[in-house]
């Protein structure tokens, strides 16, 4: 089966490489971040060859992570730190960094949380958590934790007080946000490869892809540390003998249904569809992207929502649109609770999270919310 | 399709065997390394090139273990000769950092019974993970010795800012044969992960620790 190539966009400059995709729902499209330090945002709705956002300048190199914060925030960041961007004004409404002004590698937003791994810098590796509502400090740090270059980081999806992190050093940490201190706060330490990225594929299972194209999926432990319980890990080993046509993985997208892998010596990319549930993965349906990125490694892929088209971007600059064959299922969790940082605040926090349960949505809008007695009053 | 072949890596093994075992042996045993150049990399925005290998014989022969067991692996441990530490040695420690940090130092590397790795965050907080020591897990079904042997055997590699890579892939006492087939392993190994294969590298070159290198590539 194959995809349909439906548009493309080429970079305004050369030697751009197109690194990370994500979705803009508010504006009905797709923001990229390129290798030359730029943020770049095409309709998709409407199809155009102009951009509707443009960042030429976001960073002062290529950019490591990209995250949509709100409808009009995005978090970007490089060697020149973390930078919020407000997508009305291109404005950089906040730059974050750590006191060595490390190169930051990862982000995750979850609940006005954001996280940021940096690479090495000595001896330190580290992950910072600042509260977009007051990010003038951190309210997490592990510096710890890690031994090398972090290069993804995942906020749980339902159970919020967990933080993964992976880096080069072959560990996935998994961090309990409710714990005071670093030491208290380290749940679990996965010892598998250099980690190119790691999700929570279902709620307590964590699929980690290595940079050598190895993929295995571990359980997220209880807290009952003392029962020896054996893990079960399912290991696939190096996926470029199991996958056909595969010589790298661009990523795994649990919640999408899919990994996506391509082979730059056949210029082809594909799409195998995988089953979080029971970890099955169907290669007797793999769709494949004609002419993919040419040569060039794919670097990102993106779904968008409630349609059938997938947004691929790679090395030769390019980001291309297309229509797949066939629907894929999704995945997506519900949204997770706020986490309470502070055991203090706790009580208080109880009552405030009933109210919060009646929100289905996400918060787009930096609002603050009204005092408790007004809200008993309003309609569900 | 490899561009190297076995018959040229052998030629300079041996001359490089030579040099250490003959010409100028040295009073300690010397490491034998690849040394590969790449070209068409980018370390700032290309994939990370990083990862770990498995040769079949152990490069570095005194790399040292301690075992953190169960009843069950201290015996096995105690069996093979192997150090190893229990429960409740770890507990002793009591999460004093400078004495884990002691702990961390004495080893090359750790083995930890598989039922006990939910535990060592625990016991031990983060301070091993930040030596790079934190254990590989050994189940109950795993050879021990055999697991010990796989540490001892793994070779990591990893690319920054610079665009040469060196790893061990064995020692001057090694049989020419195993020191060529671990040469060609790693080197095909390693190229395989570049995305551009052969166009990525530059040059390849194995040196023995003291002595002159030899280009292979």
């Amino acid at each position: 089966m194959s995809s349909k190539l439906r548009y493309e966009w080429n970079s305004s400059t050369s030697d751009n490489w197109i690194l990370s995709l994500r979705y803009l729902k508010h504006y009905g499209g797709i923001i990229a971040s390129s290798s030359n330090g730029s943020l770049t945002a095409y309709s998709i709705d409407q199809l155009s060859s102009t951009p509707i956002i443009s960042i030429p300048q976001a960073h002062e190199s290529s950019i490591n992570a990209l995250i949509t914060i709100d409808e009009h925030t995005v978090g970007s960041c490089s060697t020149d730190g973390v930078k919020l961007y407000d997508l009305r004004s291109c404005k950089n409404v906040v730059t974050l960094s750590n006191p060595n002004n490390s190169t930051f590698l990862s982000l995750d937003y979850s609940n006005n949380l954001l996280a940021g791994g940096t690479e090495l810098v000595g001896v330190d590796a580290e992950l910072h958590v600042w509260d977009v509502r007051n990010s003038n400090q951190v309210v997490k740090s592990f510096v710890d934790s890690h031994h090398d270059d972090i290069t993804t980081i995942q906020f749980h999806p339902t159970l919020s007080q967990y933080l993964m992190s992976g880096s080069t050093d072959g560990y996935v940490n998994v961090y309990d946000l409710t714990q005071p201190d670093e030491d208290e706060a380290l749940h679990q330490v996965i010892n598998y490869e250099s980690v190119h990225s790691c999700y929570f594929t279902r709620e307590r299972r964590i699929g980690i892809l290595s940079h050598m194209e190895t993929l295995s999926f571990y359980e997220l432990n209880d807290t009952n540390y003392e029962e020896n319980v054996e893990p079960e890990p399912t290991d696939l080993g190096d996926v470029r003998l199991v996958w056909p046509d595969c010589e790298y993985v661009v990523d795994i997208r649990p919640y999408n249904g899919y990994v996506a892998y391509g082979a730059n010596s056949k210029s082809k990319l594909s799409l195998l569809p995988f089953n979080p549930v029971n970890e099955a993965f169907d290669t007797n349906n793999v769709i494949d992207f004609p002419g993919a990125h040419g040569e060039e490694v794919v670097r990102d892929i993106l779904t968008i929502p409630n349609s059938n088209s997938i947004v691929t971007g790679g090395e030769d600059g390019i980001i291309r649109l297309w229509a797949l064959p066939v629907e894929f299922p999704s995945y997506e969790t519900g949204q997770a609770q706020p986490v309470q940082l502070e055991v203090a605040k706790e009580e208080k926090e109880e009552k405030k999270d009933k109210k919060e349960k009646k929100h289905k949505h996400k918060h787009k809008d930096k609002h603050k919310h009204k005092d408790k007695k007004s809200k008993r009053f309003k309609p569900y | 399709m490899s561009k190297i072949t076995s018959s040229h890596v052998r030629e300079n093994v041996k001359k490089l065997l030579e040099f250490s075992t003959e010409t100028k042996k040295r009073n300690f045993l010397e490491t034998v390394e690849l040394q590969v150049g790449l070209k068409n990399y980018d370390p700032q925005r290309d994939k990370r090139f990083s990862g770990s290998l498995k040769l079949p014989q152990v490069p570095r022969p005194n790399m040292t273990i301690c075992i953190f067991g169960d009843a069950f692996d201290v015996d096995r441990a105690k069996s093979i000769g192997a150090e190893a530490m229990s429960v409740d040695d770890l507990k002793k420690l009591n999460k004093n950092k400078k004495l884990i940090k002691k702990l961390a130092k004495k080893y090359n590397a750790f083995v930890a019974s598989e039922v006990l790795i939910k535990q060592i965050p625990r016991l031990l907080g983060p301070t091993l993970s930040k030596a790079g020591k934190f254990p590989t897990p050994v189940s109950h079904n795993d050879d021990l010795y055999g697991k010990v042997q796989d540490v001892k055997s793994t070779i990591k590699f990893q690319l920054k800012k610079v665009l040469c890579l060196a790893v061990a892939v064995g020692n001057v006492e090694m049989e020419e044969d195993i020191l060529v087939n671990q040469i060609m392993m790693s080197a095909n190994f390693l190229v395989s992960l570049l995305k551009k294969n052969w166009q990525n590298v530059g040059s390849l070159v194995i040196k023995s620790t003291m002595g002159p290198s030899f280009r292979i590539y």
